[in-house]
């Protein structure tokens, strides 16, 4: 939940200034052990909850881009953000789904990249 | 049953439950614990059936190696609540440790502490000193159990045959080498003689099992929907045989009211070292009355995780209206990120005793039996009655020793034969004989008198006085006291003067000398007389 400007904050760069638009799913994940028995009733192992963030980011100049895109660009990162469940800022180790970034114009000082999203996912799930 | 909550038995078949592993052991005097993190997959498992030792087994797929030899602690938990509750599955030994390259972690072979007693047997020592014979069974186990560095759990307790003798090392030969057996192989005919599972308990001491009655019940929402097989009921056990010698020896004790009620169910002991001398039959009052109206279902199921059952729990499971007792024999958990548990039973090796040939000791047996010594490397033939069959076959030689008491040995015989063979060879028969004593052909017969030969009968002897000869020629008496061999008479034919004659050298006549037909000299009064008797 995206409480303040504050409320996410990866790599301990402060996303706020770079959002227009954050999406927080709770995906469940269940193992193969899942179906029904004998009752007729649905068992199953969850292994967990796993959270998944997808982050959309504005316009960006190009050295806002220069900042954002290593991140993107990392094998994992270190996502802080507000939960809802445990009422409190959580961190967590994520990794980042694919991001297209469109050019519309020549990129400079005044001309920005087109907006764009990406996915940042719990590599944990959430205890 | 390992300890659990009854949240955790709702908990385990729930929807969305969550599990985790841990396991910890300690390296270089520093506690590692392992997490989910770094387990991939854990597998423990065992396979038993009654009156058999029983070794746990744990397979680990795990990112971090653990060296062999390290001792482990496994811990399943289950998130009940806001935390995880965990069921502690005991320690276990590294024993094989396998690099996958595929997937860059380790597949790791645990036991637990059965796996010491895998070794070559030898006597048990304590405290560096071995233990002396006779010993009971109960102190025998203690001292294996004190011998691999293990705590005996029922040292102080009574169970089957506790205090039946072990007279003499079995296991070993008569120079005390081994003779290939392991102190597992010893485990197991021990389970045998205290008519119980011999396992490692959860906090590593040897422990002599006894089937539990746990009074739980699982019903279908623990069971997967498929491969749920539930067979024919086993039992009630009512009849314990002992067997030896290729299972053709067998003593028995039967619960006879229980075969009569419900069909003959018998368990056969076979070949089993300590249970193996004549006095067998002293240890199956013990175990049939453990063993007496033991009954289980047999089966073979796929459940969704149950976990807590533990070797040897007996537990019940309803399937609509029906309900199987059923006893933990067999089990393999695997849990992976998702949890399964595969349990099944069978029915023990049984067999059908032909009872016209067995009996309920050694004592009534009447027929050969064979031991198998397996501590002397031998199998020893006995025969029961051989005390009996020695002495009628003494009492028969004896007998034809009387009866041929007076005839020839073969030998002898054929000696006589061969002799009778060289007589009749060398010698002259009677008729031979007969017939040469009168057919002139016989030359010379010599005796202690004298020789008969072609010069007529000689009698001579030596030291005699005189020496006579008769033949044809007439009979002549010589002078031998000297070497003149003068004649001493004569009667014959003098072949000078072409007549017989009587010749002497000297004659005495007692009365009368008669000469011719006139004339005779006789002593007549104090002189001589010559008198005319014509």
């Amino acid at each position: 939940m995206f409480i303040d400007k504050n409320s996410i904050i990866i790599n301990s760069v402060n996303m706020g200034q770079y959002l227009v638009e954050a999406k927080y799913s709770y995906n469940k994940l269940w193992a193969s052990d899942s179906g029904r028995n004998l009752a007729g009733a649905m068992t199953g192992s969850l292994i967990g909850i796993f959270p998944k963030i997808i982050l959309q980011f504005r316009k960006l100049t190009k050295s806002e881009l220069e900042i954002i895109v290593p991140i993107l660009d990392s094998a994992t990162q270190t996502l802080t953000y507000y939960d809802p469940n445990k009422k409190q800022n959580t961190t967590i180790t994520t990794y980042t789904g694919d991001y297209e970034i469109t050019n519309k114009y020549k990129i400079g000082t005044n001309r920005k990249n087109e907006g764009f999203s990406c996915s940042f996912i719990s590599v944990r799930k959430r205890t | 049953m390992k300890v659990h909550t009854s949240n955790f038995k709702n908990k385990i078949k729930a929807l969305g439950r969550q599990t985790d592993s841990k396991i910890t052991y300690t390296i270089n005097n520093e506690e590692v614990e392992l997490g989910s993190e770094n387990l991939n997959s854990v597998s423990s498992h065992y396979e038993s059936t009654i009156l058999k030792s029983v070794m746990k087994q744990l397979d680990v797929d795990s990112n971090i190696e653990i060296p062999i030899g390290t001792e482990i602690n496994y811990q399943f938990g289950l998130l009940v609540g806001s935390s995880y509750e965990y069921l502690d599955f005991g320690n276990y030994i590294v024993n094989k440790v396998e690099k996958k390259e595929d997937t860059d972690s380790y597949q790791i072979t645990c036991y637990d502490k059965m796996l010491y007693f895998m070794v070559d047997y030898q006597t048990p020592t304590i405290s560096g000193t071995a233990i002396t014979y006779p010993i009971t069974i109960r102190n025998y186990i203690n001292a294996i159990a004190t011998h691999l560095g293990l705590t005996f759990k029922n040292a102080s307790d009574t169970f089957a045959n506790y205090d039946k003798q072990i007279p003499q090392e079995l296991y070993l030969d008569a120079n005390g080498k081994s003779l290939g057996f392991t102190f597992r192989d010893v485990l197991d005919d021990l389970s045998q003689v205290v008519a119980g599972a011999i396992c490692i308990s959860s906090n590593d001491k040897l422990e002599i099992r006894y089937i539990t009655d746990t009074n739980d019940t699982i019903d279908e929402e623990y069971l997967k929907s498929i491969n749920v097989n539930f067979g024919k009921k086993f039992g009630p056990i009512n009849s314990i045989v002992l067997s030896r010698s290729g299972e053709s020896d067998n003593i028995y004790l039967q619960d006879e009211d229980s075969v009569e009620e419900n069909g003959l169910c018998e368990i056969k002991i076979v070949d089993n070292q300590i249970m193996n001398d004549n006095n067998r039959s002293e240890y199956l009052s013990d175990i049939l009355d453990t063993l007496d109206g033991l009954e289980f279902y047999v089966n073979d199921f796929a459940s969704t995780g149950i976990c807590y059952y533990d070797l040897y729990d007996r537990y019940n499971v309803q399937i609509g209206n029906e309900i199987y007792s059923c006893i933990m024999f067999n089990d393999e958990i695997n849990i992976t990120q998702g949890l399964e548990e595969n349990i099944h039973t069978e029915i023990p090796n049984t067999s059908e005793t032909d009872y016209k040939h067995a009996n309920k000791t050694d004592r009534q047996i009447n027929q050969v039996y064979i031991i198998a010594k397996k501590n002397e490397g031998e199998i020893e033939a006995v025969v029961s009655t051989v005390n009996t069959l020695d002495q009628r076959e003494n009492n028969n030689y004896q007998q034809v020793i009387t009866k041929f008491d007076d005839y020839a040995t073969t030998d002898d015989v054929v000696t006589i034969v061969n002799s009778v063979t060289q007589i009749q060879t060398d010698t002259y028969t009677k008729t031979e004989i007969d017939t040469k004593l009168i057919d002139g052909s016989v030359e010379k017969v010599v005796t202690t008198a004298g020789t008969f030969d072609e010069n007529g009968l000689t009698i001579e002897k030596t030291n005699s006085k005189t020496k006579s000869n008769f033949n044809e020629s007439g009979l002549s008496i010589l002078d031998a006291t000297g070497y003149s061999n003068e004649e001493l008479l004569f009667a014959g034919y003098d072949e000078i003067l072409n007549e017989t004659i009587v010749r002497t050298k000297n004659i005495k006549v007692s009365k009368y000398l008669t000469i011719g037909n006139n004339s005779r000299i006789e002593d007549y009064e104090d002189g001589t007389g010559i008198f005319f008797i014509g």
